[in-house]
């Protein structure tokens, strides 16, 4: 729990300091890399950048699903019953299905996502 | 039709018949409480092996965290193992919810661990080929 913590909060400083657009020092997603494709995490990096520089909503246009999923999952470390609940599992994965296929769709409104 | 059980506490072999499976037996050697089931009797009660109240992590936030975070669609794979372990249990099927349950979690690390491991060695190639 602590290292995590720790984990996020060296994440934080690291993403602060480093535009990912530009630093050399990020992971690359080989996803993209090899498909050319995003998948749904793609844009997380630069949207917490955005975010910590205090534009909302340009971290908001790089990975809409980010922040919903990021509090959905604090609501699991809370209480972990709910992680357990296979119908909420297959529901979040559905959903992460769903988003890593309609943003990938290269038009008006799916390019936004 | 009887089928030979082995008594889990003094390992005497006798039979058994089918339509004791589920039920407790006594061992006519050492007197001890056994539960016979169709592999053989146990030691434990029933309600103890199927019991919900063991708690065999799904690992969901750390599955979370590789999909969205990471970068890599891996986490999408510890997602599905995370979603059999609770279906599993209540199944009955306590080794195939463990498995699953470490299944989730390995697939969660390999996906934080590319991750991390390609950004690294992306960054010291860019640096290495920068400089020369």
């Amino acid at each position: 729990m602590a290292g995590m913590g720790c984990a996020g909060i060296a994440g934080g400083i690291f993403l602060y300091s480093h535009d990912p657009t530009t630093t050399q020092w990020m992971p690359v997603c080989v996803f993209h890399e090899i498909t050319g494709m995003y998948c749904p995490g793609c844009g997380s990096g630069r949207s917490v950048y955005a975010l910590l520089h205090g534009d909302f909503l340009q971290a908001m246009r790089m990975n809409v699903l980010l922040y919903p999923m990021l509090l959905f999952a604090g609501l699991i470390l809370w209480k972990p019953e709910i992680g357990k609940n296979s119908k909420v599992i297959w529901s979040v994965f559905f959903i992460l299905i769903a988003y890593w296929v309609l943003r990938n769709i290269p038009f008006f409104p799916w390019n936004y996502l | 039709m009887s089928f030979k059980i082995e008594c889990p506490f003094c390992h005497q072999e006798m039979l058994a018949e089918e339509k004791w499976i589920g039920q407790e037996a006594e061992c006519p050697f050492c007197s001890k409480t056994m539960i016979i089931t169709k592999d053989g009797a146990v030691s434990q009660p029933l309600v103890n092996r199927n019991s919900s109240g063991e708690k065999i992590p799904s690992y969901l936030f750390l599955a979370i965290i590789t999909t969205i975070l990471c970068c890599l669609p891996l986490g999408i794979v510890s997602i599905v193992y995370a979603a059999q372990v609770n279906s599993k249990q209540m199944a009955g099927d306590i080794e195939g919810a463990r498995k699953a349950s470490q299944l989730a979690l390995i697939w969660a690390c390999i996906g934080i661990a590319l991750s991390m491991g390609s950004g690294l060695l992306w960054g010291c190639f860019s640096v290495i080929f920068d400089y020369f």
